[in-house]
Formats: structure tokens, sequence, C-alpha cells
């Protein structure tokens, strides 16, 4: 009976099994029946007190190894083309033959890696890590730093397919019982997680560098941007830079381009509208009509590698933010751009309907086109290169003096904000498409819907 | 636009991390508890319809903020268009209450001159034993900061939730209606739909807000 069961476990958890099985093996004799070794597999035998079921495994050990040669064995492996998701779904059988063979030996293994890692970085250094150390934890150590991520036993990327199939897995052994086994493989399944939900679990940094990097980034450019312009001695000055960002931000919603702007520079493609060679806003008006055949084309250029997960979130995310009720952008676009009009004012109001919002900035225009030349004040902030992540890491200088006028600048923000966000702000329901705070969302948003887990973010996008 | 309701506050949660903000939400607008719950990624937001007095019918749009110092400027941002602000500390952790002075003040700070109504909710009042702030101590911080309110809730046992986030409901309209909120244009704490004598209550159409 109690070899039985241990057969029962081998036969599902089998491949998750490979190297502890292989260790049992007669590669290692003296780890046979030692409580210790069988701890430092990453796989808990159940039954780690049972010499008895490792006795008989030996024997069927043995019995292994004679039908395998080990030259024959490796082109099995090879064969195999353990990245190919579907080749190996197809393999994961789990019937006895298929069970003798994976229980392969230490040189199987090395076989393995050497045919699978040529596709991963730092292929030596993880060789010698496992010939040297012979050790499961520390082999599986090293596939996990492996990029892209791995599941260690399985060695194949993560996709969401195999993600269910390993969740429907994990889910027929709780129900057949062998619940540890269940939850060793759950475990490591959940390790691979996308870091915003487990974010939202447990936060730590560690586990969520991405979603940190990205939180910091954000930060750091509100930050900046308060710098920026707090540090300008004179009223005109920062009266300048506020209705710069201002218009940033207008055409930026406009576009429904957040996640360029917060992406880290190296991943971040350059949006057309501030791309070096046009130094100023005027000259990419005179191509808007361009621009706005192709408002798609802005965000699928954004972000290739994302912040998190690649260039369909950040497209993928400027859809979801916007409300379904919405009328559709280009249209929206079209009513509101008036090219004659646009020449003046460099960016497309997005609030045409609102004339008396209009009539009331004009009256505050007015005052501001007295004391500041707008050319002027356009090329100089367009000098500072937005989205150049180290100069403005440079920038954000975050010394007592500067923090302490940062503090006293939250007037001004709040100015700023009152300014942009009418035009931004739909009529009904929270304004889902505003600003800094959806960034997060839609990047939640998007990771989750990548797994197919919905979570009360995405949920509530659509609750209104 | 299509607007069945005749009012429309903007209402949000503030307060120290693990305070249990976002569960005085599920609770109120799930009417559940999730021993679980995990902490939002900067903001999460609810939608609720209240019709305390017939024929009117006040949305309630609800931000559930992040008490992580990294999510402010995130939080930050939500505030300005909220009308009605639920402070909320831990009452058996004496320092989410002590950092209640500073919330208040960096919200009035933040939202002037625009007008917020503030409850103060002592939360996990289940845990009676292990409470570390007074209803006498907190009542007179409520006092002091000039909150009308002061509500000792637990999400896990149901006490006094659906009445926090309606006493403060109920002061917000009757500041209005005393005249003590202005509407100033570009401000969307408070927002006026259907005028309400047009409003027939018996119409259906009313339930079509709750989604899209």
């Amino acid at each position: 009976m109690k070899s039985e069961s241990a057969n029962e476990e081998g036969g599902e958890g089998e491949y998750v099994n490979l190297y502890s099985s292989s260790q049992v093996n007669g590669e290692l004799p003296h780890s046979r029946g030692d409580p210790a070794a069988v701890t430092d597999d990453a796989l808990p035998d159940p039954s780690p007190q049972k010499p008895s079921t490792n006795s008989k495994e030996n024997a069927e050990d043995g019995r292994r190894q004679k039908s395998t040669d080990s030259d024959h064995s490796d082109d099995e492996v090879d064969e195999l083309s353990l990245i190919d998701h579907k080749e190996i779904m197809t393999r994961i059988t789990l019937k006895q033959e298929v069970r003798d063979r994976v229980c392969a030996s230490d040189q199987d293994l090395s076989a393995i890696i050497e045919h699978v890692e040529p596709s991963l970085r730092g292929l030596e250094e993880y060789c010698t890590l496992i010939d040297s150390s012979s050790s499961f934890r520390a082999y599986r150590a090293a596939l996990a730093e492996v990029e892209p991520p791995c599941i260690p036993y399985l060695l194949v990327e993560l996709t969401d397919d195999i993600l269910k199939q390993l969740m429907d897995l994990v889910f027929r052994l709780v129900c057949s019982g062998e619940l540890s086994l269940a939850r060793v493989l759950r475990k490591n399944i959940l390790d691979k997680i996308p870091e915003v939900l487990l974010w939202a679990k447990e936060q730590n940094e560690e586990k969520s560098p991405n979603l940190t990097q990205f939180t910091e980034h954000f930060n750091n450019m509100s930050y900046w941007v308060r710098s920026i312009i707090i540090l300008q001695e004179k009223a005109q000055d920062r009266e300048k830079l506020l209705l710069k960002f201002i218009k940033i931000m207008k055409y930026k919603s406009v576009y429904r381009s957040y996640s360029q702007d917060f992406a880290p520079h190296n991943q971040a493609s350059i949006p057309p509208f501030l791309s070096p060679v046009s130094s100023h806003f005027t000259t990419v008006h005179q191509s808007q009509s361009l621009d706005l055949a192709a408002p798609a084309t802005a965000g699928q250029s954004a972000v290739p590698g994302g912040v998190a997960n690649g260039s369909q979130d950040s497209s993928g995310g400027s859809l979801a933010v916007c409300p379904p009720s919405e009328p559709s952008l280009p249209d929206s676009l079209q009513t509101s751009v008036d090219p004659a009009a646009v020449t003046d004012d460099a960016l497309p109001d997005p609030s045409p309907q609102k004339p008396s919002t209009n009539s009331k900035e004009n009256a505050e225009d007015g005052r501001r086109q007295k004391s500041t030349d707008s050319d002027h004040s356009d090329e100089e902030v367009d000098e500072l290169s937005l989205i150049d992540h180290k100069e403005i890491m440079t920038r954000i200088t975050l010394k007592q003096e500067v923090r302490d006028r940062v503090c006293a600048s939250d007037q001004d923000l709040s100015a700023i904000i009152e300014h942009v966000e009418p035009s931004l702000r739909s009529d009904d329901g929270p304004d889902v498409r505003a600003g800094s705070g959806d960034i997060l969302l839609v990047h939640a948003t998007e990771t989750d819907r990548k797994v197919g887990v919905s979570s009360s973010f995405y949920s509530s996008f659509f609750h209104l | 636009m299509d607007f069945s309701w005749n009012y429309r506050f903007g209402i949000i949660i503030l307060g120290d991390s693990f305070v249990g903000k976002s569960s005085l939400l599920q609770r109120y607008t799930e009417g559940m508890f999730d021993k679980s719950r995990q902490s939002p990624l900067g903001i999460d937001f609810k939608v609720k319809h209240l019709e305390f007095e017939p024929g009117i019918l006040i949305k309630l749009l609800l931000w559930d903020t992040a008490g992580q110092e990294r999510f402010k400027s995130i939080s930050r941002s939500y505030m300005r268009n909220s009308v009605g602000c639920l402070l909320v500390f831990d009452l058996t952790k004496r320092q989410t209450f002590e950092r209640l002075r500073d919330w208040y003040n960096e919200v009035i700070d933040y939202v002037k001159p625009s007008k917020m109504v503030f409850i103060l909710i002592g939360h996990k009042c289940d845990l009676e034993e292990e409470q570390e702030v007074s209803k006498e101590e907190a009542e007179r911080l409520a006092k002091e900061l000039g909150i009308t309110h002061y509500v000792e809730a637990s999400a896990k046992d149901n006490l006094n939730v659906d009445s926090a986030f309606e006493s403060l409901t109920m002061e917000i309209y009757e500041l209005f209606h005393a005249g003590r909120i202005p509407i100033r244009e570009g401000w969307y704490g408070l927002s006026v739909g259907v005028p309400v004598d047009l409003y027939n209550p018996d119409e259906p159409k009313t339930e079509k807000s709750g989604c899209c």
C-alpha cells in the first residue's frame, strides 16, 4: 500500500520531481534514505521517513538504468524539445512509461540544460553552479533568475496557457488528495505570478521589482515637475513652466498616451510630438493631420518592452481606460481640432463643449501672453527633454531647500491640476482618464488581464 | 447625457496603511468582509447609490486610496475632487491615530479653497481588548479639528459601517443645502444631476446608472 501511494505521487508529479528521483538514482548513494537529503530537494518527498519506499524505488531505478543507456537517453531528451510548449503539453501524459524515461540521471539533466539554456543567459555560470553543488536547490534558484523567467522544473517560459494548465494540474492534484505535491507545485507557480498581483498580497519590493521601479519613476517624475517649477526665481518663469506642463498633459490626454511618459527612458520610444527634431510644438502641428490619422500608432509605438509586460500593455491600456460610453477618439479629435485655431494655440482643446471654461481661460491666457512670450517658453521647456530619464534623475536634486520649496508648491500644483482637469474629466462618473492616478491602475488592469485574472481594479472600470 | 441621480458626491477614504480602509469600503458596498483583503495599488473606487430621502438619489463615488507613502502623489490627486473624506485610524494602533492630524492638515492644504467634509472613524472596534485609543480622546480630536462625527466602526462585525457613510453623506447634503458648499466650475467634488422636482422616483430608469 505504501509503495503504491508513492508510485501514484510519482505519477502526477513526476516531471516536477525530476531531480529528486534522479538523486535517489544511485548517483549520490550517500544521500539515499537520508532525510536531510530529501528535504534538500525542493520537492518534499511526502514520505521521507519511509526508507522501505525508497529501497523499493531503488530496485525500480536499477531496471530503468538498464533500459536507458545514457547516450541513448541524451538523444531522447533532445528530441523532446523542451522549450516547445505544444510538445511539452503533449508529453505530459503522466503515463508510467514516460515517467520511467523522465527519471533521468544527472547527466541527462545537464544535457537538458545544455539543450535549453543557449536561449537563456549565463549558460556556463549555471552549469558550473549545478555541477559544483549538485544541489537541486541551487539549480532551481539559478533557473528562477533566468530571463525570461522559467518554471525551474519545466524549463519553459510561463505563458498564459501553461499557467492555466498548471493550475489545472494543481487542481487535479488537490482533488486526488495529493495535497503536499499540489502545495509545492502551486507555490512554485505562484512565485511566477505577475508582480502587480503579488504586490497586493504582500508589499515586497524584491518580488515586484518592475512595479517598484515604475512607482519610483512615477514619483520622481512628479517631484521633478514640482521642483522644476518651484526652482524658477521669477514668478513669470514659474507660470511659463506651469503652462507648458499643462499643454503637455492636454496633449497626452487627447492621445490617451500616458504610459510612455512614465516608462523608464531606456524602454520608451520617443513620442512623435516630443521628438528631438521638433523643438517646437507648432512644428508638430503642421503635420497634425498625420498624427490624427493614426492615433493608434502613437499608442503602439509606445514602450516596447513596457514597464512590466510589453507594448501590448501600453496600447491596450489606453483602450482600457476609455469608458465604453465615450465617443470614439478620432471623432472627438476631428470635431475639436480646427487647424486654423490650432496654429495659434498649439494644443487641440479637448473640451470644445465647454465654451465657458474657454472664455475664462482666454482671459487668463491674455494676461499670461503679456508677460510671457509664448515661443520663448515653449523652446525652453523642450530643451529639458521630458522623457530623458537620466536628465530627469539629475534634475531631481531633492536638496533641503528645494524640498522646502516643493512643499510650499502644493498650491501651485493644485493650480496646475485645476487648470488641467476640467478638460480631462468626463461628465459622468469617476475620472478614469485624467492624469496620474490612473496610470498604475491601467497597468494593473492590463497585467491582470494577461493572466486571465480579473481584479477589483479591472471590474471597477466598467462598474460605472 | 442621461443623469439619473440628483447629486453626486465624491468621497475619499484616507488613513495610514492597514487601518482597514478597503475593508470598510468593501463592507459598505458589497456587504462582505474578506480577511485576506489585499491592499489596493494606488487607488481603487466603488460606486454606491443612496436614496435617503424619497425621490432624492445620491450617487457616491467612493475613492479607496493606498495608505502607503509611495502612492501619496496618486491619492492626493483624488482629494481635490472629493467633497467628503473618511479619516480612518486603527483603534488598536495608536500611531495611526497620531498621524490623523497630519492627514487632516494635508487634505485641508491640498483642497483649498474647496470645502471638505470630514468624518473620523476609529476602525476595528471589534478588537475591544486591544484598543489603544479611547473614545473620549478621539472625540476630543474630532472636536478640535472641527469634525462633526466620530464613529467607532468594524468592517468585520459590520458595526456602524453604513451609518458612518450615511451620516457623512447627510452632513454633506445638509451643508450643501445650507449654501455652505459652493459649486465651482472645474470642481467635481459635488455635482448636481437631475433637478429634484423633475425626477420621478417611480420611473425605472433610475436603475440604469449602476453600470455601463
